[in-house]
Parts: structure tokens; C-alpha cells; sequence
């Protein structure tokens, strides 16, 4: 995956297991505050990276959690994989928790599973605004 | 590290992702039992590795890439820090005091300058997470 310098952006890669979630949640947290985003939704998206950290290595093709995390100005984004077949919207499923609903479909503005440019395997495209761009 | 690393990040190089490659580390420490000294030791060397590159990899107006490997096995953590510059050359010009890879070398158990399969430089560092250090 290449990077566009210049963003506020990171690519990360970790292996299922324990680092996932704290590392993950670091990395979108540092990110997303970098782009003002505000308190309230701050918790979502560490809410939305656990959830990610927690669940992705199930439907990715490598068994890995991978997330391209990019925060602008308005919004913080996540894009997921590269996922199995299927597995943007398997992953979308499995963050249906108890007595709370679907974890995802609740935080994020946009969800937003779509292929790879190349073809290859799928990606889940997660989108939480603040602001003024909500 | 040939195998697929625990962690891997790959961040525009720029100072202010110095700060996000530490803060990520910090995760560590929420999972595995390390000294709070020990965790210093390694966010210190891993910040002078990182800042080298920023500074040095790549020329003036030039973007590229921080890439950041982490593995764990057992009590040692490897982690490498990668770019896609010049290499590690002489710089009469340098900004710095050249003090960065002596103190990593320090900090850290082991410490391999060198370039990976496809030429980029490397900077690889290994810590053993279970040294205690007693309280001053």
C-alpha cells in the first residue's frame, strides 16, 4: 500500500493478539486529536479501532489487522484490509454486540465496503465525521 | 526478523510522526510486563532512530516514507526502523551532533545499521524487555 506524504495518515499492520487494540487505538488516537477532532468523538473512534483490532484478522486475507487510518480536518477514516471475500461485510456483522446493536452502523457516518482497484479481495472503508462536517 | 513482524507502520516521514511511533509503543506497555525504565529506553532509542530519519534519509523537499518493524519473541523485542533514502552517509553538513546512533547503541541490547532484500536502509535494534532497573 503506498502513502501520499504530506497526509495525517499511517498504515499499519499487526499481528491478531494482545498488541492489536492498544497499538491500534494509539495510532488512530494521536491521529484523529492531531486533526481536532472533539472529545466525544475521539471515544468513538478508539471505540470503532478496538472493535477493528478486535475483530479484522478474521475476515483479512493474511490473518492480519490491517488499517490505513487517515484524519483531515472534519474526519477520521479507516480503511480496512485487504479482507477475504465477503469479509467487509462479515466484519460489519461481527461488531453487533448484546443489548448495544451493531457497534459500527452506530459510531461511524459512513461504512462503506467496497473491492480492491486491482481486484484483489475487499476493502471496508470506515468513516466517522465531527465538526462541522459531520 | 523474516517473519511477518507484530507490528508493522509506515508513516509519511516527518517529525511530528516521531511522536506516533512512540505513542504506539507506549501500547506495549499495556500488554506485556515492562519496566517503566526499560520502556523509556526504548521509546528514547526508537525516537533518535526515527528522528534520523526524518532529518537525514531523504534530501531537502524530498518526501518519503518512516517504516517502523516490531516483533516480540519472548523476552526480546526487535524492532527496525526502515526508509527508502540515501543511506546512512557522512554529512560535514549535518544539523545534528551526531550523538543519535551512539546513544541508541546504548539504550539498546544489540545494534545493526545495514540494508534490507531490496536496498533500503535499515537500523535494527534489539531490547530485553525483562531487565529491571532499580529506583534511584
Amino acid at each position: 500500500m503506498s502513502i501520499e506524504p504530506g497526509l495525517n495518515e499511517a498504515t499499519v499492520g499487526l499481528a491478531e493478539g494482545p498488541f492489536a487494540a492498544p497499538v491500534l487505538g494509539r495510532v488512530v488516537g494521536i491521529l484523529a486529536a492531531r486533526a481536532d477532532c472533539p472529545i466525544d468523538r475521539l471515544d468513538d473512534a478508539l471505540l470503532v479501532a478496538d472493535a477493528v483490532a478486535a475483530k479484522a484478522a478474521a475476515f483479512a486475507e493474511d490473518g492480519r489487522v490491517n488499517v490505513r487510518v487517515v484524519a483531515v480536518p472534519g474526519s477520521v477514516e479507516l480503511l480496512v484490509g485487504p479482507l477475504r471475500s465477503d469479509g467487509a461485510s462479515e466484519l460489519i456483522s461481527s461488531a453487533t454486540l448484546p443489548g448495544i446493536g451493531n457497534v459500527l452502523e452506530q459510531v461511524a457516518d459512513e461504512l462503506d465496503p467496497h473491492t480492491a482497484e486491482n481486484g484483489n479481495g475487499e476493502y471496508l472503508r470506515i468513516r466517522l465525521g465531527f465538526g462541522t462536517q459531520r | 526478523m523474516t517473519a511477518t513482524p507484530d507490528l508493522e507502520l509506515k508513516l509519511p516521514a516527518f517529525a511530528e510522526n516521531v511522536a506516533v511511533v512512540r505513542h504506539a509503543f507506549g501500547g506495549l506497555a499495556e500488554v506485556v510486563e515492562i519496566d517503566e525504565q526499560t520502556l523509556a529506553d526504548i521509546k528514547l532509542a526508537i525516537t533518535e532512530a526515527c528522528t534520523n530519519v526524518v532529518i537525514h534519509a531523504y534530501e531537502d523537499g524530498e518526501s518519503g516514507l518512516l517504516e517502523v518493524d516490531a516483533s516480540i519473541d519472548g523476552s526480546c523485542l526487535t524492532v527496525i526502523i526502515r526508509d527508502r533514502g540515501r543511506g546512512i552517509v557522512p554529512r560535514p553538513d549535518s544539523p545534528g551532533l551526531g550523538l543519535g546512533l551512539p546513544l541508541i547503541a546504548t539504550l539498546a541490547e544489540t545494534l545493526e545499521l545495514g540494508k534490507d532484500d531490496v536496498d533500503h536502509t535499515e537500523v535494527r535494534m534489539t531490547f530485553r524487555l525483562d531487565e529491571h532497573h532499580e529506583a534511584a
